[in-house]
């Protein structure tokens, strides 16, 4: 009885930056339907789950990440990895070559969380210098495997993921893959281990937590929803760039934390996330529905990440 | 007790020197190696290259190494660059007598960067990672509007004379300049009050402040500082390329981090200091140019530097086992 009051009296505390964020979130998209009248249909906002689709991914690991109190700036370079070997491993002739190619995006992805995982575990180093190294080294693997933007990718593979399901397709995968990452995060055990790894390792690892392994899987969990951000890169821009994940990592940070991810672990939710990336994504669009130039955006974002970040600097404070 | 704590920091303080010494004694391997492998590396107008091409990484990585040692991080230091160039190129355009105003107009765009850092990070209590972020793409935004894509202007010829390759016989002025430099932040850092607090205070801030240090003012000055040396090292590059474009900074958030954490700085603060990363610069330009030497393509030079930075912080910036 006492429990569940607790539960009703904490449920603001436990989830007021993630109502907030998504309060700010629906302004914003009353805002901008005010400048333009086509941003409440249909076509628009699937265009928009579509453009959304590979940070929220990314952005998704990221949280993920964060919450062990670690941070992986590899993740973009190992959504462009994923995307080059993708298309370079796709044979367009055959109906069924596009199969392999994803096979061995994903097993890139476990290949390259699993190296970040346990180089920061065993090799008890700080993540931000780990994933700075291997960024180096996901960005020259990449090159190597297509030093020029290109190739070509399997049509039907494209149509399924782009058009799929009424064009429904990437809504659903998003929609499924925000599920899973929240049960993950806030209702499994795995969940409340990456929490206290992120409140404090020490004692974390004093009640018995396999504080290796959590952070292991933490980070190929990232990688593994990276390489789903490149293998969609592939369909939706039909070649390959060895640099198109360049500022995914950024912008899954900017993303969590604007979405209420603290960046010394523990506090977090992937669902503020999803708001964080669905702010990020549609000021980029509202700056192009606009006709402002591009080079605006940097000015938002920067001003979006330190106003949300003072905001709720502001509330800790009272 | 207090004996037992006493010997402990000892032995720190051993490791600590120990780590700094380590960088020094693998780039003297790494440049051994280079000269087996081609012959002449270690000429002297080779040598003196080499220290040319680190002096702006070196000046740069100043800021950051402060920036880490309170505990920080400066990420703001490559769009900073970026945008001293482009300002300084402006207002040089190719003329002696502009030099000092551009220098002038250099630091003070340096000093306000850092003093709207030190602003979110103190008082609005934004990490620093994301602050310095946040400030550096607005910096990005800002210099691509005012240039609209394409700087203009370019470098006095007595700017371009000395970053140029040598200026007393030798060595390049650039890099006198950058070893006056470090020498004065070596001694700021291991001699000064000043450089004592910031250790402090990159152990345990909250320490720090009840033992009476005013971290406040010194993280003020820690965040000014970082920036205005990247201002500084973008302001110097113009001498180096002749004119400004618009990627000049871009690497610099990544190598001046590799280049304090390669020299033994801690990343956690308060440990290390710029003797180590003066080596780290250096390093990294050595890693880089030899692999360029023998003729290895881009994407095997990346992939050989992640390794090799790797390599080398897991030999002496690993942690404390758990059951320790």
């Amino acid at each position: 009885m006492i429990k569940k009051n607790d539960n009703k009296m904490h449920f603001w505390q436990r989830n007021s930056h993630t109502v907030l964020i998504f309060a700010f979130l629906a302004v914003l998209m009353i805002i901008v339907s005010l400048f333009s009248d086509s941003f409440f249909t249909e076509r628009n906002l699937k265009n928009l789950v579509l453009s959304a689709f590979p940070l929220l991914m990314v952005a998704l690991g990221q949280t993920l990440v964060l919450l062990t109190g670690g941070i992986d700036l590899s993740l973009g370079a190992i959504v462009s990895l994923t995307n080059v070997s993708c298309v370079t491993l796709m044979n367009t002739e055959s109906s069924v070559g596009w199969i392999p190619a994803l096979a061995a995006a994903v097993l890139i992805g476990v290949l390259c969380g699993g190296l970040n995982g346990l180089i920061i575990s065993k090799g008890r180093l700080a993540p931000i210098i780990v994933t700075l190294a291997t960024t180096t080294i996901f960005e020259g693997i990449a090159l190597f495997v297509m030093s020029s933007p290109g190739g070509r990718v399997h049509s039907g593979f494209r149509q399924f993921f782009i058009r799929g399901i009424n064009g429904y397709f990437p809504l659903i995968v998003s929609i499924v893959v925000v599920l899973l990452v929240r049960m993950i995060s806030n209702q499994s055990a795995y969940g409340r281990h990456l929490r206290s790894l992120g409140g404090n390792e020490t004692a974390a690892y004093s009640t018995g937590i396999k504080v290796d392994r959590v952070k292991l899987i933490a980070y190929i969990l990232a990688a593994v929803l990276a390489a789903l951000a490149g293998i969609y890169l592939t369909a939706r821009m039909n070649s390959g760039d060895a640099t198109v994940g360049k500022n995914y990592s950024m912008n899954a940070i900017t993303s969590s934390v604007v979405g209420g991810t603290a960046m010394t672990g523990a506090i977090g939710d992937p669902l503020g996330t999803v708001a964080g990336v669905f702010i990020v994504t549609i000021i980029n669009n509202m700056l192009n529905l606009l006709g402002a130039s591009s080079f605006y955006q940097f000015i938002y974002q920067g001003g979006i990440l330190i106003a949300a970040l003072s905001l709720s600097a502001l509330r800790r404070q009272k | 007790m207090f004996r037992m704590r006493k010997a402990g920091t000892k032995a720190s303080n051993f490791k600590l020197a120990q780590s700094q010494m380590m960088v020094y004694l693998i780039l003297i391997f790494v440049l051994l190696i280079a000269q087996l492998a081609s012959p002449g590396y270690l000429a002297l107008n080779h040598v003196a290259g080499i220290l040319r091409l680190s002096s702006f990484l070196g000046i740069a990585a100043i800021g950051q190494t402060f920036a880490i040692l309170i505990g920080g991080i400066d990420l703001s230091i490559a769009n900073v660059i970026t945008f001293a160039n482009v300002i300084a190129a402006q207002v040089m355009s190719g003329s002696d007598s502009n030099m000092l105003a551009a220098l002038l107009w250099v630091l003070l765009m340096g000093a306000a960067v850092g003093v709207i850092n030190a602003l979110g990070i103190r008082f609005l209590k934004i990490p620093p990672f994301i602050m310095t972020l946040g400030v550096g793409t607005i910096i990005r935004g800002i210099f691509l509007i005012y240039t609209n894509g394409a700087p203009k202007g370019n470098a006095a010829p007595l700017l371009r004379a000395i970053c140029g390759q040598s200026m007393m016989g030798i060595v390049s002025g650039i890099v006198i300049i950058w070893l006056i430099l470090s020498i004065a932040v070596v001694i700021i850092q291991k001699i000064t009050p000043y450089g004592r607090q910031i250790y402090a205070i990159g152990i345990n801030e909250q320490a720090s402040r009840y033992s009476g240090i005013p971290t406040g003012r010194i993280i003020f000055s820690v965040y000014i500082l970082s920036a205005v040396f990247a201002a500084l090292a973008g302001y110097f590059l113009v001498g180096y390329t002749g004119t400004s474009f618009l990627d000049v900074g871009s690497d610099y958030n990544t190598t001046t981090i590799a280049a304090v954490v390669i020299g033994g700085t801690a990343i956690t603060g308060g440990k290390g200091g710029y003797i180590g990363t003066f080596a780290g610069a250096i390093m990294m330009t050595v890693l880089n140019d030899f692999l360029t030497i023998v003729n290895i393509p881009t994407a095997g030079r990346q992939i050989a530097q992640g390794f090799i930075i790797l390599a080398l912080v897991l030999v002496y910036s690993r942690g404390k086992k758990h059951n320790q």
